[in-house]
């Protein structure tokens, strides 16, 4: 296997609960999968810098995020992070468009709203631009959301289940939008999703998260095959045969 | 009968006390009475006293509130809640009583004070430090539940699109508690400026010095009733411009968009 695109070797103590992961993958989108409380979510807010191992080392894109033997913590402003949390987090005094403004990378202000504009425009969102989330759907907020993370053209990009809130006829557009982006020249993705279209989509490499360990991890064609752990059985018993 | 109107009736007789006494006052008062109460040199001064003393009181609690507000709003300080709360369940005369053992002359602090040649009781720096103490815990609780809106994942969507600590914070938490810390400051200013029971213990009742608005209203009551009656509807007036001013602005802040 070539060089690993995502290293992680932590230790978190999350007070009670304690966290021992070993990761590695390749280039390519990288999907985590598990139960509730499994820790998904605090791995992507070890990546994108909102919480420090107790020990370990973190490495994406041939860049070192975290060693903690060498003293090093790259704060999340200098992580190139695109980050779209589980329950959005838009900046509620701010209008769609200055949300998405927010990330975007160098520019005077009106160029920054031009692109932020542009990438509303791609979501389908351009006639919302002036709204403030508080009078946006749930799923319109996701999707704003995602549009902040992806106009910040993040090195590093963490997706929690960034269609969870979309109804199933909103969701095409966007896994098709997000297929490119993943793959995206440089850029290392982290996703959370359950979601079996969008896995079969983006093909990624498959990490099964249980009780704070990395239990399972492979290209997800190949995990998709195995009966003999029950998540991943559950999660791909719809393609039957198939898989 | 429907359960909200259930619920209005049987709250009614409490709303009916709370603004009856007001309506009685604000009926009881002439404008020729009112007119009489400002021109006095007295009154002018307990008003001037007054809002001075309360902006400078509110100004200080809000620069050191909003700080201890967000830090408590980080995390679970039963203790630290419960001593900021303490001016809300201690009788103001008990905090008068407090400050003085504490500042005046032969209190706690009193010898350094002193060797600094400071002498805060029966100053205005003590109607302030009163107005404060007395106010601090509606602003500081209201700030506090304001900042717990503010999620430790926006602040680092914040910090992940380039901004450092204290840019997150100014740039995300800030404007979002805005409208809470706002209501918060005009609450703690319209309890400064009724602040009455501290001041007089522990600022004393001097005409022109210490005698803010509520103090006025005190020592009115002992010459004329009538007098009394206007410097009252003089503090109801401002402490109300005060609360529609700041709600005004805290609302239209929130309206747009």
């Amino acid at each position: 296997m070539a060089e690993p695109a995502l290293e992680i070797r932590a230790r978190l103590a999350l007070g009670g609960a304690a966290m021992a992961v070993d990761l590695s993958a390749p280039a390519g989108p990288v999907a985590l999968v598990g139960p509730n409380g499994a820790g998904k979510t605090t791995l992507l807010r070890l990546l994108a810098g909102g919480l420090r191992p107790e020990a370990g080392r973190v490495v994406a894109g041939g860049r070192v995020l975290v060693d903690t033997a060498a003293g090093t913590a790259l704060p999340p402003e200098a992580r190139g992070v695109g980050y779209l949390p589980q329950h959005h987090e838009l900046f509620p005094h701010l209008t769609a468009l200055d949300n998405v403004a927010f990330g975007v990378p160098g520019g005077d202000r009106s160029a920054r709203r031009g692109r932020a504009r542009a990438w509303l425009e791609r979501l389908g969102l351009a006639h919302l631009a002036d709204r403030r989330p508080r009078r946006l759907s749930g799923g319109e907020r996701q999707k704003v959301a995602l549009a902040r993370a992806l106009a910040a053209e993040p090195r590093l990009l963490l997706l929690d289940e960034p269609t969870a809130a979309l109804d199933v006829t909103a969701r095409p557009a966007v896994r098709a939008l997000l297929a490119a982006e993943l793959r995206a020249p440089g850029r290392v993705a982290v996703v959370v999703t359950h979601d079996l279209r969008e896995l079969l989509a983006w093909r990624p490499h498959l990490v099964l998260v249980e009780a704070g360990r990395v239990v399972a991890a492979g290209p997800c064609a190949e995990l998709a095959r195995r009966r003999d752990h029950p998540f991943l059985a559950e999660l791909f018993a719809p393609l039957g045969d198939r898989a | 009968m429907s359960g909200r109107r259930l619920a209005l009736l049987a709250g009614l007789p409490l709303l009916v006390v709370l603004v009856l006494p007001v309506v009685g006052l604000v009926a009881g008062t002439g404008p020729a009475e009112l007119r009489a109460a400002l021109a006095a040199p007295d009154t002018r001064a307990a008003l001037g006293l007054s809002l001075r003393t309360t902006a400078l009181a509110t100004a200080l609690l809000v620069a050191g509130g909003t700080p201890l507000a967000w830090w408590l709003s980080r995390g679970r300080h039963p203790r630290v809640v419960a001593a900021v709360q303490l001016p809300v369940v201690l009788p103001p005369a008990v905090m008068g009583v407090a400050l003085l053992e504490t500042f005046g002359r032969h209190g706690l602090l009193g010898a350094p004070l002193a060797a600094a040649g400071l002498s805060l009781p029966f100053s205005r720096a003590a109607v302030v430090l009163a107005q404060l103490v007395v106010a601090a815990p509606l602003y500081v609780l209201t700030a506090q539940a304001a900042f717990r809106g503010v999620s430790e994942d926006a602040l680092l969507v914040a910090r992940t699109l380039g901004r450092g600590p204290l840019g997150a914070w100014t740039a995300v938490a800030l404007p979002a508690a805005l409208p809470g810390l706002v209501g918060g400051a005009a609450l703690a200013w319209a309890r400064a400026l009724g602040e009455f029971g501290a001041t007089l213990l522990f600022a004393g009742n001097l005409p022109g010095r210490t005698r803010t608005l509520p103090l006025a209203i005190y020592a009115a009551m002992e010459r004329d009733l009538a007098e009394a009656r206007a410097v009252a509807v003089l503090l109801v007036a401002v402490a109300l411009a005060l609360l529609v001013g700041l709600r005004l602005l805290a609302t239209r802040e929130d309206a747009d968009g």
